[in-house]
């Protein structure tokens, strides 16, 4: 870590040389510490580190520049939501809502995440090093999600596109009425949702994840991985499919 | 029309047609054992429900001084937004053009709308499937949705915008996902929504990332911070539990509640949602209002009402019962060209007449509006649709400073329910408003005053006192 150079005065940011600087989090509100972080980018801080951040609600979100913000701990809902460009670095745990929506950039969480994580997100990557709750990278139009561990009920609903990659078991609706998009399954799934088709891995699948998977310390070959798509039969309306679309309407 | 022996010709028509099974009931069940699902239709109810039609004003006479019609000024200027945001929004007038997306309409209906809107400096609203270009730079203020969708969702679009606002429902289908047919999902729109082409595209309900009224206090929190806490965020309420909506969107922090009732229109929806489902504008409005006033936060919240809005004396009664502006969609759509009689042959084609076109689901509107067919979207001429828009918002405008003026009042918005008469008795226990020709109040409150009243009087009676 470079060395403390100089001491915002009245606030809890330290710079450090090279656009690095400290954030101490202790005791601000959320306005305070979005504030703080646009400040220093502002500045033309490239890495800010952020301690304390005690699991607050809604920071750093719709951060747009290629910046590197690393929490010392946990964050509450919507972490990182609507980023635009930056890589998030979360240490401990984040709450419901992680980077939801993202644009660009890279979003890692050390710990477990909540409900919604990587939802409709359009590009960039999340990494849940441990679980998530239900409803994992629903209706995601893009990018890519990769669980460590496993993921709760109904995750990749409404899927349109992007790729999720969850290295332990899937709960029940994995998958239900998504559009396109690829999901990579490890574990067991406890139910696949509507529409949701089972397929084998390629040479190409395993490919890619080999290489998704690497980075993060996780050797793709030792897990048993499966493919999720579409079946397409919920693209549009068939009354020759009663049953289906008794569940689906 | 006899057989010439006085009896009836038995070959004429019979005429006494069932009431249950009406001849719309026979053509329900018959396209429904045709189609194995419930039909669609763009458009909103065809029931009769109560409407501000069911109140009318009671101007000025020996009691109260009327303003000079022509000559004396009747302000219109509205300001939404004030109760958090940093830059609420404001309007020259008290309209709004509602949500209606880029995909539901053409880009030049959006278009259209937008340039009206910058004109009569009102704002227009984006809808699923996020925000259109040309509708950005046509319109000065404009609002984003935010739409459990999230279709087309783009944070630099969101700052961009002048105002948010969270869809939780919408007046015609409360409940219930948004529809584009598949004949609607064009190479272009399926882009911009990240979606396969042509396919049947059903919406979520739920937001992806927030359910409850707790989550809708965080996520607004979320918006706010995205956007430095400078735009008022809205949050729009299909009516329907209308009282205890408010209480929890105020209490997660809305600047302004847009209440939308049951003859909300849409482009798509199954029928039955039109007609049973949600409670009418007008009870929608008047259960808000009561909600605030239970807060104490009526004037520190704002409220827009929409939903069958078709003129500025439906504006004017709803400022009466305290909105603070409406939002029009069926009725900007109208003045653009909805269901002018021109084209006709290709509203036969549709199976329907001009003036009874609720066709916007199919993609085929013949006069341009809700269609992305390239060849149909030619028929409404951009710049005389955005005149047309414009004409009938100025005329609403100038109806409600009538009815202001006519009632004494130098501003719209000083409007009250004191100054109406409900006209059916439904009408007057939604809106508290006596019936005309009486004093009376017939909510269930006013009733036991009365009640209490009248047993206080008789115990006070001199008969009585002597028994």
């Amino acid at each position: 870590m470079a060395q403390v150079v100089a001491e915002t005065p009245g606030s809890r940011e330290r710079k450090l040389s090279a656009g690095q600087s400290v954030l101490d989090a202790q005791g601000l509100t959320t306005r305070q510490i979005n504030q703080a972080i646009h400040r220093l980018i502002e500045q033309g801080v490239r890495e800010i580190e952020i301690r304390n951040p005690v699991a607050q609600h809604c920071l750093a979100v719709a951060i747009k520049a290629e910046v590197r913000l690393h929490f010392r701990g946990s964050c509450g809902w919507y972490a990182a939501g609507m980023n635009d460009g930056a890589t998030v670095v979360i240490d401990g745990n984040a709450g419901w809502g992680l980077a939801e929506c993202m644009m660009r950039g890279r979003v890692e969480v050390q710990g477990n995440a909540g409900s919604g994580a990587s939802v409709s997100i359009r590009g960039g990557l999340v990494f849940v090093r441990g679980d998530t709750g239900a409803r994992a990278g629903i209706a995601m139009k893009g990018g890519v999600l990769i669980v460590g561990g496993n993921v709760g009920y109904l995750s990749g609903f409404m899927m349109q596109r992007g790729t999720i990659i969850v290295c332990g078991d899937a709960a029940e609706g994995l998958g239900d009425s998504m559009y396109e998009g690829t999901i990579y399954v490890g574990g067991r799934v406890a139910a696949y949702g509507a529409d949701a088709v089972e397929k084998e891995c390629t040479p190409d699948d395993r490919a890619l994840l080999r290489r998704a998977l690497e980075e993060f310390g996780i050797d793709a070959s030792a897990i048993p991985f499966k493919k999720v798509e579409s079946g397409r039969k919920l693209w549009n309306f068939s009354k020759h499919e009663p049953e289906m679309w008794r569940n689906a309407l | 029309m006899s057989t010439g022996n006085g009896h009836r010709d038995p070959t004429l028509p019979v005429l006494r047609e069932s009431q249950i099974w009406s001849r719309a009931v026979i053509e329900d069940i018959q396209m429904k054992a045709q189609l194995g699902r419930y039909r669609m239709q763009g458009f909103s109810t065809h029931r009769r429900v109560p409407t501000f039609d069911d109140l009318t004003f009671v101007p000025c006479t020996l009691s109260r001084v009327p303003l000079e019609g022509y000559r004396e000024r009747c302000e219109t200027k509205t300001v939404l937004g004030t109760r958090f945001a940093k830059k609420p929004v404001e309007l020259k007038v008290p309209v709004t053009i509602a949500g209606m997306s880029y995909g539901a309409l053409s880009k030049t209906a959006k278009t259209a709308l937008g340039r009206a809107a910058a004109r009569l400096g009102i704002s227009t609203t984006t809808g699923d499937g996020g925000m259109l270009k040309e509708e950005r730079e046509a319109t000065r203020t404009m609002v984003y949705q935010v739409l459990p969708s999230r279709y087309g969702f783009d944070p630099d679009h969101l700052k961009m915008a002048e105002a948010i606002e969270i869809v939780i429902g919408q007046g015609a289908k409360p409940g219930t996902g948004g529809v584009l047919l598949g004949s609607k999902v064009s190479a272009v729109i399926a882009e911009q929504r990240t979606l396969p082409v042509g396919v049947d595209q059903r919406s979520p309900v739920r937001h992806p990332d927030f359910i409850g009224p707790d989550d809708l206090q965080i996520k607004i929190e979320e918006l706010r911070e995205a956007t430095d806490w400078e735009k008022p965020i809205y949050v729009k309420l299909g009516a329907s539990r209308v009282a205890d909506d408010v209480k929890l969107a105020v209490k997660a922090g809305a600047d302004v509640l847009v209440i939308d009732g049951m003859e909300g229109a849409t482009g798509a929806s199954p029928d039955v949602l039109l007609d049973h489902t949600g409670i009418p504008t007008m009870s929608g409005l008047c259960e808000a209002i009561r909600a605030l006033e239970d807060m104490k936060a009526l004037g520190q919240v704002q409220v827009i009402v929409s939903g069958g809005i078709k003129n500025g004396v439906d504006a004017a009664k709803a400022l009466a019962l305290g909105a603070d502006a409406v939002s029009i969609g069926t009725a900007a759509l109208i003045a653009l060209n909805c269901n002018a009689p021109l084209f006709i042959e290709d509203y036969h084609r549709l199976g329907v007449e001009p003036g009874a076109c609720h066709h916007c689901h199919t993609g085929r509107c013949p006069v341009g509006i809700t269609t992305q067919d390239p060849e149909l979207e030619k028929r409404l001429i951009l710049d005389e649709a955005s005149d047309r828009v414009f004409n009938f918002i100025q005329s609403m405008v100038m109806e409600m400073q009538m009815f202001a003026r006519a009632c004494g009042k130098s501003d719209v918005h000083h409007l009250e329910p004191e100054d109406m008469r409900a006209l059916t008795l439904e009408a007057s226990m939604i809106t508290g408003i006596p019936l005309a020709g009486t004093d009376w109040i017939l909510t269930p409150d006013a009733i036991a005053d009365r009640v209490a009243a009248r047993l206080e009087q008789r115990q006070r009676h001199p008969a009585h006192a002597a028994r």
